[in-house]
């Protein structure tokens, strides 16, 4: 039986990754958060459906097994594809009715699986009760190997082409008159394609005021959103002229551009924007392999800037890149790194970026030469807030550093669509100054900030209702306390990102929700960012839902004889914060294994596999050791030591390769892991043996307490950071220890297994 | 954002899309949109407001969502594109500041909506289409509903309409964040250029660009609501 439950669990896992994936290609990612956390509800209601089916169970959990396991199978076959035929668009959720029909009927469709596939697993733990931990360590170390499988699976194309929704660029951009598919890859890093018609042009923040031609370019989309264009033509002139004309332009009125380090660097905008330049030796640091490779297949042998032999091509994390390399530059650029309608949307507002963080930037400073620059540009919305955003965390980088006169050191440019933000170390030349000064007002660029001197009496180019980024300037040069009291003020969240709290493109203030709902339905549109909202609405939903299906059974439960011991609350309450704790350990530990691999695939499969195979070896040992309040209390406990250990082993570990980061990461996590893995079994064997039914009524609770879970770590990551996470995780296993305790020893702690 | 309010109430039940009401349910329903939604919140141009109390909003949305096509949202039209909320469709047009003998250039047909209230206040409209099927559609919708002046043209926006150039007013939506070069240089000295920046959701910001009559360039962003950024002004 411990074999079925391990293939179960490896498939479930395996599916819910995989569904994933598939849902952020056809959709935006946060759609498929969203979709898939409610189809999750369907693992806990298997709980409660088993608590009311007890008795008619009782006697025969072994046939019952079987037959949900093959109805599993079968599920497993059929709810994608009717899925997947529904006609479903989430981007319709905001003007159509039947868009609501349609989404529950998604959700409750790929609910299926999930329900067939725990509920089978549950009643394998209910025919063999003494065999518990065990079979939880099928079931831990099954979806453990799940994540793998996964992972594996992600490098072949899926066996259904994704119908990707008609609001991501992708079809888009296809329909264009001449458009065709001139690549197209598939890796569990991401859906590469390139896409070439004549119609495609791609010059982000370029000048009003440019009025030549644009060369041919060929559209790159990663998941069928925008990452770039690939430009032909690199050696004529007449092809190069646009790339002066550019917001990172800037940065080469300052710098002696030989050594330049692009981050981030894709179809190679950039790069060409530094040879254009003159730059000598370029530094291209991209993390998807598959974007090169299409970007290089896409052009001519010419224009492949990949083929230059100035430009020097790292595939990996540039954090990791810049924790390793010896090299100094004269110049370090970070470029926009999603397209402007998206950005615009908040699409990608509680994604990770341990690229804009202060204690990134304070690492590229690092890797200047003595004279270099940092150029950063990013889009501008109104109101403002990532041009603000951009000042405060470069001038936090500054005064970490140690520089006493921050206002000297920065120089803040700004379009109608761009800002751009120059970092230097020892300060601008008057010379510079003035080159700058002509760059931007050929350019139509407003100067926000100039070395040391407030805009003054430099043209205005283009207005705002309220230039926000030059306070944010003139605050960064008076020092932390202006910065801190503008933050305070300001409606949106612009406290600079930190590794603690990556979040560059989260704006919205939980205190300011109730200013823009007071404002009206039809007209926050301007604030919305529909990735916080996702998360936002998942929590209420299944929140709610989770507490209607757990006052069900707990109702009938508590109708019913024989009574245990232990109270039905302390049964809750234990199960329910182990249930909370067990997620935001594991969503903490997602967060900062990001930083050390520099992707979310990585950092999630080597965290759920980690955790879950581990805490598979605790499950294991959990029968031996004593049951109670101890292996709660124990992890609780662990948790600080990880909380000094985790940053140690992310600063020693980044400078290796990723073999090497996801062994040691993998090893940060395992202590506690294997210690996470005991709570549950013993809990089982103390808590709920005499008690019939109360099996299934802890799986339920544990199991909606892991689906709010992701979204209670989601938020208090954006508000407080990771150590936070952690921190709330400890305290759920506080509270499991302490009602394990008042169970206590005229509890059910001694009462002998089945 | 309708939506967002939805999501945020959960399962929210959203009534199903009524049918197409009579003709003078219609009217009624399009006089409310201009007084609430447009005149309510500010757009003044008389030509504007007439405009829109004018053109059967109803006959350029997709048959099934007829009955929302006066409602306070954008609505899709297929191929990923939405015709724009009544509001923004009211605020852009007015900012246009076009006369009775304007000539006006809109980039993205769409369903020809906006072209229509165009071709109500100004005297040449241009219209540039990048999906043939849109553009087929709006032509065909657009002559049958007396907007047959309108030209519409299948093309790429980028290079504008130079046989007609230059224009006193331009609509175009910079979904790459910039505007291309042609149109810029086909407006007129003392015309406005007006960029609705958004998403598929709908047009979050609106930036004019002015043309002084030095032909010097300069940009205005504006927001569609009134909103103080600080939360306590000293």
């Amino acid at each position: 039986m411990a074999v079925a439950v391990f293939a179960i669990s490896v498939v479930l896992l395996a599916f819910e990754i995989l569904l994933l994936r598939f849902f952020s290609v056809q959709y935006f990612s946060h759609f498929a958060y969203a979709v898939i956390s409610i189809a999750m509800l369907g693992g806990g209601a298997s709980g409660t459906l088993l608590v009311l089916l007890r008795e008619r169970v009782r006697g025969r959990e072994r046939q019952a097994f079987a037959w949900t396991a093959a109805a599993f199978a079968c599920l497993l076959l059929a709810c994608p594809i009717a899925a997947y035929r529904l006609p479903f668009e989430p981007t319709a959720l905001a003007w159509s009715g039947k868009a609501w029909g349609a989404l529950l009927l998604v959700a409750l469709t790929l609910a299926l699986p999930f329900f067939a596939g725990t509920a089978a697993v549950i009643l394998a733990m209910l025919a063999r009760p003494a065999n518990t931990p065990m079979l939880y360590a099928a079931n831990l170390a099954g979806s453990g190997s799940g994540a793998l499988l996964a992972l594996a699976l992600l490098g072949l194309p899926p066996p259904w082409v994704p119908r990707v929704s008609p609001f991501k660029a992708l079809p888009q951009v296809e329909a264009y008159p001449e458009a065709r598919r001139l690549g197209e890859r598939w890796s569990p890093l991401g859906w590469v394609i390139a896409v070439g018609t004549p119609a495609f042009h791609y010059a982000p923040g370029l000048s009003l005021a440019y009025e030549a031609n644009l060369p041919p370019q060929v559209a790159i989309f990663v998941d069928g959103e925008l990452a770039g264009g690939a430009t032909q033509g690199r050696g004529e002139r007449a092809n190069a002229e646009f790339l002066d004309w550019l917001p990172a332009a800037a940065a080469y009125r300052a710098a002696q551009p030989h050594r330049v380090l692009v981050i981030g660097s894709g179809p190679g905008l950039e790069i060409l924007i530094a040879l254009a330049h003159g730059a000598r030796h370029v530094v291209a640091v991209e993390l998807n392999p598959d974007v090169i490779a299409l970007t290089r297949q896409a052009l001519d042998s010419a224009s492949d800037v990949y083929r230059d032999r100035r430009v020097e091509l790292v595939v990996g994390d540039a954090r990791s890149f810049v924790a390793r390399t010896r090299e100094r530059f004269d110049l370090v650029v970070l470029a926009p790194t999603e397209a402007f309608g998206t950005a615009a949307a908040g699409l990608h507002a509680l994604a990770e970026d341990y690229l804009t963080t202060v204690q990134a930037l304070r690492i590229y400073l690092r890797h200047l030469a003595p004279g270099g620059v940092l150029a950063m540009t990013r889009w501008v919305r109104t109101p403002p807030r990532d041009d603000v955003k951009m000042i405060l965390t470069a001038g936090a980088a500054l005064r970490a550093a140690g520089d006493t006169a921050v206002g000297e050191h920065l120089v803040c440019l700004r379009s109608w669509a761009a800002a751009t933000v120059l970092v230097r170390p020892q300060g601008f030349s008057p010379d510079e100054i003035s080159r700058l000064r002509s760059f931007a007002s050929s350019r139509l660029l407003d100067v926000d900030w100039m070395a040391g001197r407030p805009s003054g009496d430099a043209p205005v180019f283009n207005r705002v209702e309220r230039p926000v980024a030059r306070e944010a300037a003139l605050a960064t040069a008076r020092g932390s306390d202006s910065v801190a009291a503008l933050v305070a003020r300001y409606a949106f969240d612009v406290r600079p990102p930190t590794d603690d709290r990556p979040y560059f493109a989260h704006f919205i203030r939980l205190g300011m929700l109730r200013r823009l709902v007071a404002l009206g339905a039809a007209s926050w549109l301007p604030f919305a960012e529909w990735g916080y909202v996702a998360v936002l609405a998942t929590l209420l939903q299944g929140a709610l839902v989770a507490a209607i299906l757990m006052i069900v059974p707990a109702a009938v439960l508590a109708g019913r004889g024989p009574h245990g011991r232990t109270p039905l609350q302390v049964i809750g309450t234990y199960f329910g914060a182990i249930g909370l704790g067990y997620l935001l350990i594991e969503m903490a530990f997602i967060q900062q294994l990001q930083l050390l691999l520099g992707h979310p695939v990585y950092a999630v499969t080597a965290a759920v596999a980690g955790f879950l195979i581990f805490s598979g070896a605790g499950s294991l040992c959990s029968a031996r050791l004593t049951a109670g309040w101890k292996p709660a209390a124990a992890v609780a406990a662990l948790i600080v030591v990880e909380l000094v250990l985790v940053p140690v082993a992310v600063r020693e570990a980044q400078p290796l390769g990723l073999t090497a980061r996801v062994v040691i990461g993998v090893l940060a996590l395992a202590p506690l892991a294997v210690a996470m893995g005991v709570p549950f079994p013993s809990g089982v064997r103390a808590l709920t043996a005499d008690r019939p039914g109360a099996l299934a009524w802890a799986w339920a609770v544990n199991g909606f307490a892991s689906v709010i879970a992701a979204s209670v770590a989601t938020l208090i990551a954006v508000e407080w950071g990771w150590r936070w996470v952690l921190l709330a995780g400890a305290a759920c296993y506080a509270v499991a220890a302490l009602s394990a305790r008042r169970a206590g020893p005229g509890g059910a702690s001694d009462v002998p297994v089945q | 954002m309708r939506g967002a309010a939805l999501v945020m109430a959960g399962f929210g039940l959203v009534a199903g899309v009524a049918r197409a009401p009579a003709q003078g349910a219609v009217d009624r329903e399009r006089q409310a949109m201009v007084d609430e939604q447009v005149a309510g919140r500010g757009v003044r141009d008389t030509a504007t407001l007439r405009a829109m109390r004018i053109v059967p909003r109803h006959d350029f949305v997709p048959a099934d969502l007829r009955g929302a096509a006066y409602s306070d949202r954008p609505l899709p039209i297929g191929f990923g594109q939405t015709i724009s909320q009544p509001f923004i469709v009211g605020y852009m047009t007015e900012l246009l500041s076009l006369g009775p003998r304007s000539r006006v250039l809109e980039i993205g047909t769409g369903s020809g909506y906006q072209a229509a209230i165009l071709a109500e206040i100004a005297g040449e409209v241009y219209s540039v289409e990048i999906i043939s099927q849109l553009a087929g559609g709006a032509e065909e919708r657009l002559r049958r509903l007396g907007y047959g002046r309108v030209h519409v043209r299948r093309g790429d926006g980028f290079d504008g309409w130079k046989d007609a150039a230059p224009f006193d007013a331009i609509i175009v939506t910079a979904a790459a964040g910039f505007v291309p070069p042609p149109l810029v240089e086909q407006l007129k000295p003392g015309g406005h250029l007006v960029i609705p920046v958004g998403s598929v959701y709908g047009a979050q910001n609106l930036v004019v660009v002015e043309k002084a009559a030095d032909g010097s360039v300069t940009t205005r962003t504006l927001l569609p609501v009134r909103f103080v950024p600080f939360v306590r002004e000293h």
